[in-house]
Order: structure tokens, then C-alpha cells, then sequence
């Protein structure tokens, strides 16, 4: 046996073999779309606003404007992996935050425990909902924002806004901000790219009858993936509540198309599978915070900017849907 | 695994870069006490560049969150402003807030501070979002000037603090919110009303609890009684919200024969009209509101609305009079200003065509009344001045002046 190929090996290394130096640069141009993408923006806007976009005060902003997106990014991409979202996220958010900032005004630890534990409570039901109901995820998603939403009002006590004590807001910094981000991006690769969940999310979005004949547990799969990202709109409502010193029933609002939409921007394949990476989150949030940014900062009219945006937005992801199927493997 | 890491590192290093270079930039705050503005010359925005147009004006630039579709208050305001920043050459440049959150705010405001914006003009989003302490910190960190409209604050609450303790706070301007209220309701007691149903702001902003104070002060001196309100902003925030909250009004509160719509009027208005004439009910229920609406000439004289209290779109104006002349260092007062301006009230079909013929043109002051207010172009002209202008804007005023100009 030793030194024989197998026929099925030898026919993979011959294909292997067969792929051109084209076509190989074409796959690296393909695979790596999003990012070139990114980096043309960025040096476009760049010399548009004559280096304006790379201030230290607008580099701060477009990180500091990233960052929630980025987070929310991070714990979405586990449900995202398996073809899933979660539509109840800002609901989800802006009930953690008033109920937070209602006990924050009493106690901060306590506060800071139920903002989290509330998020994370939501995140358990929708699991537990995803994986058993077996209703599609966008509806049940859209379930729980119009309940979540009903009660927002009621949760506020009536009151427009529920104000934080400045000792919370004065935790707000940018160092902050970089060590939460690098210990999440640490956490995140560990635990999508070398546990065997990563694997099993990425299993469940390339196939779920072939996961579950693979002995994958898809039901406790499922619930960990909403439990992440409960957990996570628990997390951003806090950074929310320290960032904005208040709570509101806007709070979070938007939230979840905004990581929606930078996931896919990143290069993430809405039907998941091993087309969702992490690098997807980080790509598409700065993609979208530096147009935002740059297109305001260019002195481009705020409706034009819009279609602008819609446009490249449109382009990019058809282009990156499209690049993806042609990528020779 | 390796590109993930270069991305990694990438990151870590902007992200560092980034951390190290800011923060610092803003120059020491130099208060507005007469100087020139010399706050900007960081990151957060540059000194005025120094040119001046044939008046002596310099130029600098001024951000505004970008007005959205037109309507009846935002509209004439913008136009306003727009014509008064060609005439006082200040670049007027908008953002827009991508959410309608404090988060979004927070954003669209940093973002003016990063295209160099000299200074600020906010209407009552800080106060709405709860964020006037992080607007105050933002502005003072950078060394841009800032002020708010529609906004009162009073002594001993947090975001007077917050303005009365930020070096770079100018004015906020505001209107009597008790006295609007209680007009509309002190209307529906003329009327003969007795049973009424209220739409307002969620409570805990002072302009909605200043309203309904005077919601109060209203059914008070008319004995009337308030059987329902309704606050809930996923519904008062759209036209089809309003038509909800009246059809629920109607089906619950038969007796009702008044409806004061003390906030949200803009979003609400045509649905609670939608809603009485589907129901046939346009003269059994007597309708007052305050902030102007884009059919509010039609439904006066249709007779389904009873009375409107608005035309509060000069209130920015009259900062931007204040944070121009400071800009050209000739700063009108040493003061923060705290200015408390009018409402116009339009209790009839006329007052409406009024309204349209003289106060929705965008130059209720006209370009060369705006230069008189610089002390630049008329040295006479003073921060007493600027107040009796603020006081004598009314219905009449309007017209007075524009007939004086033909």
C-alpha cells in the first residue's frame, strides 16, 4: 500500500495540477474580492478628500463608528455559518439597554448583569425556537422583533429617555474599544476556525441533512448559535449604554440590517457554509463606515450619497456572489 | 491563516496608530469670550481660513444634520438657513444621521467634526436621544463651537450642566412649550369641548413635559376632562400610527368631542384626519395641534382642523446670527445665550394663507437684514438688538417687513 496513490487522490492531484497560474491569480483576486474592493474605496476617497479620510480624527471615527458593527459581526457569524440571522437583534438590544439602564440607575453591577443576561434570554428562546419549531429563521426573527418592539414603550415607564450615571459613560474610551475588539477577534477565530462547533455551524450551512447523518447534533448546534448572538446584542447594549449615556426605544435601531449588510459587503455567503469567514465582519463594516464617511467628507450631496451607496452596495455584492462561483478549487 | 493574521496585525496597528494620534489634537478651548474662534486647528476642524467676501465676512463652515423630505417646520427652516449662510459666506454642510438613535446622532455629529466643520447648529435631537452631555464632550474635545434649537434647559437639570460646562457651547434657543399647549387646549375649550383625547411626545423630555403642563393648565381653566393619550412613538411617528390612534380613540372614547395633538403632529396629523372623515366625525370633534403641517391651509379651511400653533423655524437662525458674529470676532454677548423665541398661531383659514404668502418663503429675514445683524457690517447693532428682533417675530412682524420691502 505504502507509496501507491489511491485513484480518487491521484485524480484530485492531477486537477490540482491542471489549475494555471491564472487561474490561481484569478481565485486569490476572486476569494479576496471584498477586501480589493475595500482598498479601492479607500484610496479613491483618499485622494478625493485630499487625504482628509486619513486624519487621525477621521481614522478614530470610522474605528470607533466599526466597532459595534464589527462586534455584532463576530456573534452573528456562528448563525450566519449555519444560513441563519437573527432579525430581533436591535429589538433584542434596545430591551436589554432600557431594562439595563432602568436597573443601572439603582445598582451598576447589577445593571450591567441584567443588560447581558436579558439579551442572552432572548438569544436562548430564539434557539430554542430555531431549533425545535422548525419555522423559516427570518420569520421567527420578524416574531420576535414586533413582540420585542410592543414592549419597548411599556419598558420605558413612559419616558422618552433613561439617562446613565456618567461613572458608566466615563468607560468609553478608544483603548477600550481596541482591547475588547482584539480579545473578540481572538475569541472569535479560536472558536470558529479550531473548535469542532466552527465546524459543526459550517457543516449545518453547507448542509443540514448531510450534518445530521454526519451524528452532528443540529438542535444544540442551532441553540448555541442564538445564544452567541443573544449574548452579543446583550454586549453591544452595554457598550451602547456607555457610549450614549442613555436608553431609548431607538436604541439598537437598524442594528441588525447594519451587520446584516457588512457581513454580506465582507464577502459572507447568505446561505453559509464555508463561504462565511471572519474576516467578513471586519471587511464589511469598514467598507461601510468608510463610505459613510467618505462620501460625506468628499462634499458629495447627502441624497446622492445614498444611491451611491445603494449602487456600490448592489455592485459589490453581486460582484462578490458572482466571483465566488467561479473560483476554482 | 496568513492573510487572516496580516489583516490581524493590520488592524491592530491602524487601530493603535489611531489611538496614539488622537485625542490630543484639539487645541486648548478658548471659551467664546471675544476672541477669535481658535479652537479648530486640529483634527476637529480648522481656524475660519481668513477669507473674506466684500462685507468683511470671513468664511467658515457650518454642519447641520440634513433636513430629510421637506415638511412644513423643517422646510422653511432650512431655507432659512440656507439663505442666511450665502449671505454671512458660511459653507453650510449636512450629515445625515444614519439611524434615528443616539447612536446615529452620535455618528452624524462626529462626522461634521471630521469634515472640519467651524461649528454646529443641532435642532432637539441631543435632547430627544438623551446625548447632550456626549454632544457638549465631542464639541469641547475637537474645538468646535456648537448650539442647539428647540431646546430649553434649566438650571439643575444634567444637560444644562452639560452646555453651561462646555467651553465650546454658544446658545440654544427654544420656544414657551407650556404656552403652545395650553393655546390649543384653551382653543378647544372656546369651542365648547369638554371630553379630550391627547397625542404627545413619550414623556420624559422637557419640551413634552413642558406641553403638558399646559395640556393641564388648559382642562383645568375649562374643566375639561382628559380621557386617553397615547405616546407610544411606533405609533405617533407615522401617518398610519395617527390613523390608529384615532380610529382606537373613537372606538373607545365615544363621548369624545376634542383632540389636542401636543407632539408628533408632522407624522400624525393626516391620519387623524384620514380617520374622522372615514368616520364622518370632522364636525363632532374639534381638532388643535402644534408644529405647522404641509396641509394644514386645507384642512383649515375644510374646517377638520380647528387651529395650529407653529412657524417656530427661526430659532437656528438666530444662532447662527450668534455664532457667526462670534466667528468674526465680534461676538455679540460673553454670555452662553439661553434665547426664548415665538410661536406663530393660526387659528383660521386667512392666518394660514398669511402664513404661506409671507412665512413659508425661506427669507422671513432677508439676506441684507442678515448682514445688519453682523457687527462687522453695522457696528451698532447689538446682542439687545438681536433679543427685540427674537421678540418681535409674529405673524405681523412677517408681514410688516415684507411689505416695507416691496
Amino acid at each position: 500500500m505504502s507509496g501507491k496513490t489511491s485513484a480518487p487522490a491521484a485524480a484530485r492531484t492531477k486537477s490540482q495540477d491542471a489549475i494555471s497560474t491564472a487561474q490561481k491569480v484569478k481565485n486569490i483576486v476572486f476569494t479576496n474580492f471584498p477586501l480589493i474592493c475595500l482598498i479601492v474605496i479607500i484610496a479613491f476617497l483618499g485622494i478625493v478628500t485630499s487625504g482628509s479620510l486619513f486624519s487621525s480624527y477621521n481614522v478614530q471615527t470610522i474605528l470607533n463608528q466599526m466597532f459595534l458593527y464589527v462586534l455584532g459581526g463576530f456573534g452573528c457569524l456562528f448563525l450566519f455559518a449555519q444560513g441563519g440571522i437573527d432579525l430581533s437583534m436591535a429589538a433584542n438590544i434596545g430591551m436589554a439597554a432600557i431594562l439595563g439602564a432602568r436597573v443601572l440607575e439603582v445598582s451598576i453591577p447589577l445593571g450591567i448583569a441584567v443588560t447581558i443576561l436579558t439579551a442572552t434570554a432572548v438569544g436562548v428562546i430564539m434557539g430554542l425556537i430555531y431549533a425545535y419549531a422548525k419555522i423559516p429563521v427570518f420569520i421567527q426573527g420578524l416574531g420576535m422583533n414586533f413582540l420585542i418592539n410592543g414592549m419597548l414603550y411599556p419598558l420605558c415607564g413612559g419616558r422618552a429617555t433613561i439617562p446613565v450615571s456618567r461613572t458608566l459613560t466615563a468607560l468609553q474610551s478608544s483603548t477600550t474599544e481596541i482591547i475588547i475588539t482584539v480579545v473578540a477577534l481572538a475569541i472569535v477565530i479560536l472558536a470558529y476556525n479550531y473548535t469542532k462547533f466552527g465546524r459543526e455551524c459550517r457543516a449545518i450551512g453547507a448542509g443540514e441533512v448531510a450534518a445530521v447523518q454526519s451524528g452532528i447534533n443540529v438542535k444544540r448546534v442551532k441553540t448555541m448559535a442564538f445564544i452567541i448572538t443573544g449574548l452579543t446584542c446583550g454586549i453591544v447594549a452595554l457598550l451602547t449604554l456607555i457610549r450614549t449615556g442613555s436608553a431609548s426605544q431607538t436604541t439598537g435601531a437598524n442594528f441588525n440590517f447594519n451587520v446584516m449588510l457588512s457581513m454580506i459587503l465582507g464577502g459572507a455567503v447568505m446561505t453559509g457554509g464555508t463561504g462565511v469567514k471572519v474576516r467578513n465582519a471586519i471587511i464589511g463594516a469598514a467598507t461601510l463606515i468608510v463610505l459613510q464617511t467618505g462620501l460625506g467628507l468628499w462634499g458629495m450631496n447627502t441624497r446622492i450619497q445614498e444611491i451611491v451607496k445603494g449602487v456600490l452596495f448592489i455592485l459589490m455584492i453581486v460582484s462578490t456572489t458572482k466571483l465566488e462561483s467561479k473560483i476554482v478549487k | 491563516m496568513k492573510k487572516l493574521l496580516a489583516l490581524l496585525l493590520a488592524l491592530v496597528m491602524v487601530f493603535s496608530l489611531a489611538a496614539c494620534s488622537g485625542g490630543n489634537d484639539a487645541e486648548e478651548p478658548s471659551g467664546n469670550e471675544g476672541e477669535e474662534p481658535s479652537g479648530n486647528e486640529g483634527d476637529g476642524g480648522e481656524t475660519p481660513s481668513g477669507e473674506t467676501d466684500e462685507n468683511g465676512l470671513v468664511s467658515w463652515k457650518l454642519g447641520m444634520m440634513d433636513p430629510g423630505a421637506w415638511n412644513a417646520t423643517s422646510g422653511p427652516l432650512y431655507a432659512q438657513m440656507e439663505a442666511a449662510c450665502e449671505a454671512l459666506n458660511v459653507e453650510l454642510y449636512y450629515v445625515v444621521a444614519q439611524e434615528n438613535s443616539a447612536e446615529g446622532h452620535i455618528a452624524a455629529i462626529q462626522n461634521m467634526i471630521g469634515a472640519d466643520c467651524d461649528g454646529i447648529i443641532l435642532l432637539n435631537g441631543p435632547l430627544v436621544q438623551g446625548i447632550v452631555q456626549q454632544v457638549a464632550d465631542m464639541c469641547d474635545e475637537a474645538g468646535v463651537y456648537w448650539s442647539l434649537s428647540w431646546t430649553k434647559i434649566e438650571e439643575g437639570d444634567g444637560n444644562y450642566e452639560a452646555c453651561m460646562n462646555s467651553e465650546y457651547f454658544v446658545s440654544t434657543t427654544y420656544e414657551d412649550d407650556v404656552h403652545s399647549a395650553n393655546w390649543c387646549t384653551n382653543l378647544l375649550g372656546e369651542l365648547g369641548c369638554t371630553q379630550l383625547c391627547e397625542i404627545g411626545f413619550a414623556a420624559g423630555n422637557a419640551t413634552g413635559d413642558m406641553r403638558d403642563q399646559g395640556v393641564q393648565q388648559g382642562l383645568e381653566e375649562y374643566s375639561m376632562e382628559l380621557l386617553a393619550e397615547e405616546r407610544d412613538q411606533t405609533l405617533t411617528s407615522t401617518s398610519d400610527g395617527g390613523k390608529t390612534i384615532m380610529d382606537r380613540f373613537i372606538t373607545s372614547y365615544p363621548q369624545m368631542d376634542g383632540l389636542v395633538i401636543a407632539g408628533m403632529s408632522q407624522f400624525v396629523l393626516s391620519g387623524v384626519v384620514s380617520s374622522l372623515e372615514e368616520n364622518n366625525l370632522q364636525d363632532d370633534i374639534q381638532v388643535t395641534c402644534i408644529d405647522f403641517h404641509e396641509y394644514q391651509t386645507q384642512y383649515l379651511e375644510s374646517g377638520v382642523l380647528d387651529g395650529i400653533i407653529g412657524g417656530h423655524v427661526v430659532g437656528t437662525y438666530y444662532s447662527l446670527i450668534l455664532m457667526a458674529n462670534l466667528m468674526n470676532g465680534t461676538p455679540l454677548t460673553e454670555e452662553k445665550a439661553l434665547i426664548e423665541d415665538n410661536f406663530i398661531e393660526l387659528a383660521s383659514y386667512e392666518d394660514a394663507l398669511i402664513w404661506d404668502e409671507y412665512g413659508n418663503t425661506g427669507d422671513i429675514y432677508t439676506a441684507e437684514e442678515t448682514l445688519n445683524m453682523m457687527q462687522k457690517v453695522n457696528p451698532d447693532f447689538t446682542y439687545e438688538d438681536l433679543l427685540a428682533v427674537v421678540d418681535a417675530y409674529s405673524l405681523d412682524d412677517i408681514v410688516t417687513r415684507a411689505e416695507a420691502r416691496a
